[in-house]
């Protein structure tokens, strides 16, 4: 289905890292996802308050099992939760130290091979998760502290440079905290913790107190925000994209001097988006040199 | 007097002397002298790694000393890291590579020119390449190379680093709204400079702006 730039796709869906100390209502708060079904790799079902519990779950003892359900019948599901990727990726280190014994060390830590292993399969398990099965993901990980110059700074809790590599796949990504006895969740990175926002969606949001009654639906909430915060931006990238489309073709047709100064003009007429004046006046300008011309005096001139 | 340059180079190894459990002032001084430092293996693998980028992502071709650098780091080269190499240049291909922008600031009275030369400009990110084996996310939020460039491209939506540690690579991601104004460093810089004779007519006896 076609759609113009500024049409938001009611359909989309996103991936969302969650990560926090424990007792922050993490799991509470990956109950809030549209219609979940929560992959319990951290045992911790019985843990969530018993009013929120109101989501299918596997608790799987294998990542060989988790595979297994992602390839049943999940219609009925909107969203998939992984409870926690800690304990997510512990499954995957065996899964992948018996698919392949290079990716294991005698101690039983992965090798440099398999971290790199676990950082390929974890893409493609969100990959799967998002574009195959076509489903909102939603990660959530203990935080790890740690002592850097002066302050603590807080990390994904997984080992060695998966803590680096998790965030690519994600659209968000809040760190979640307490201050005084609210809930919070940052979007914005600090030197204290780092975070994933977007346009409309950063710093620091109160996670609501749920009474009876009332719906738990943060993430559910924070989609639909992130839809219609989304739109003016993919329009603006659509814009630049079809403007430098015109510039290339623009550039690649000047042959001299006096096409060159007027292809510079026809730039400086255009509504630029984004870098596009920057990228244009450089594309023309390399354009140029390759033609033996230099820019003086307001025009392209050859080279003496 | 002319305007004073500031680079993200500057500031950074200013920030790295101020910082070190033992400052080296001396080599501080080289800095301040604008001498070269001396060429390490490190950055070799990081220049080399960014110019395997460019010829994959837009067929670049490599110039002589981009020549010794891949030589020199032709045992980094795997499956793994070519890997890398393909999927960061998929990122930036279209981009404008070794982009240079300047700035004019004044700070308590003192003109300055910003000056930066970006990796990769696109559309609404400016890309930095990065080769690394000690990479961590969030690691560049208060760098002043994310400052600079930012405040040298204000047209940007944020900055994207991309680090590769030889097997797999990183994305670190930084809108606009969350980094700290350059200015900031620029202020301490010239004032924490005031105090320091001695270093104060270092800088302004090398770094004076052509512009």
């Amino acid at each position: 289905m076609i759609r113009k730039p500024n049409e938001v796709n009611v359909n989309a869906h996103y991936r969302v890292l969650l990560y926090g100390n424990p007792g922050l209502r993490k799991s509470t708060t990956g109950l809030s996802a549209p219609s979940p079904l929560i992959i319990d790799t951290d045992k911790g079902w019985e843990r969530i308050d018993a009013r929120f519990r109101r989501a299918d779950y596997i608790q799987p003892e294998t990542y060989q099992e988790i595979l297994d359900d992602l390839a049943g019948d999940l219609t009925s599901y909107e969203s998939l939760v992984f409870d926690t990727g800690g304990s997510l990726f512990t499954m995957m280190k065996d899964w992948l130290v018996k698919q392949d014994p290079k990716n294991g060390k005698r101690d039983g830590a992965l090798s440099l091979q398999g971290y790199g292993s676990a950082a390929r399969e974890f893409e493609r398990l969100m990959n799967q998760c998002f574009y195959t099965l076509g489903k909102n993901v939603v990660i959530i990980f203990h935080a790890k502290e740690k002592q850097e110059g002066d302050q603590n700074i807080f990390r994904l809790d997984i080992e060695g440079q998966t803590a680096n590599n998790v965030w690519k796949n994600m659209d968000l990504g809040g760190f979640m905290e307490m201050h005084g006895n609210k809930f919070t969740i940052s979007f914005s990175p600090t030197e204290r913790f780092f975070a994933k926002g977007t346009r409309g969606i950063m710093g620091e949001m109160e996670i609501p107190t749920i009474t009876n009654g009332d719906q738990n639906n943060f993430l559910a909430d924070l989609f639909n925000r992130f839809k219609v915060s989304a739109k003016d931006e993919i329009a603006m990238v659509a814009e630049y994209d079809a403007l430098m489309v015109k510039i290339r073709e623009t550039v690649n047709a000047v042959t001299d001097a006096d096409s060159a100064s007027k292809a510079l003009e026809s730039f400086k007429t255009e509504k630029h988006v984004f870098a596009s004046k920057q990228e244009s006046w450089t594309l023309l300008k390399n354009k140029a040199e390759t033609l033996g011309l230099v820019y003086a005096d307001s025009k392209f001139q050859v080279k003496k | 007097m002319k305007p004073l340059l500031i680079t993200a180079s500057l500031l950074s190894s200013w920030l790295w002397y101020l910082n070190a459990d033992e400052p080296n002032l001396d080599e501080f001084k080289t800095v301040l002298r604008r001498e070269r430092t001396p060429d390490n293996p490190a950055m070799q693998a990081g220049r080399a790694f960014e110019v395997r980028v460019r010829m994959v992502s837009d067929g670049y071709n490599p110039g002589v000393n981009d020549l010794k650098d891949i030589d020199a780091t032709i045992n980094d080269v795997d499956e793994n890291y070519t890997r890398c190499v393909g999927e960061i240049a998929d990122i930036v291909r279209g981009g404008v590579w070794q982009y240079s922008a300047s700035k004019s600031i004044t700070i308590n009275g003192t003109a300055f020119v910003l000056y930066g030369r970006l990796d990769v400009l696109k559309g609404a990110w400016v890309y930095d390449t990065k080769f690394t084996h000690t990479f961590e996310i969030g690691k560049y939020l208060t760098s002043p190379q994310t400052k600079m460039y930012l405040a040298l491209v204000p047209e940007t939506v944020g900055m994207k680093y991309l680090a590769c540690d030889g097997n797999y690579w990183s994305e670190d991601c930084y809108r606009r709204e969350d980094v700290q104004p350059i200015e900031n460093d620029v202020r301490d810089f010239w004032n924490w400079l005031q105090e320091r004779e001695e270093l104060l007519n270092l800088y302004l006896a090398n770094w004076e702006s052509k512009y």
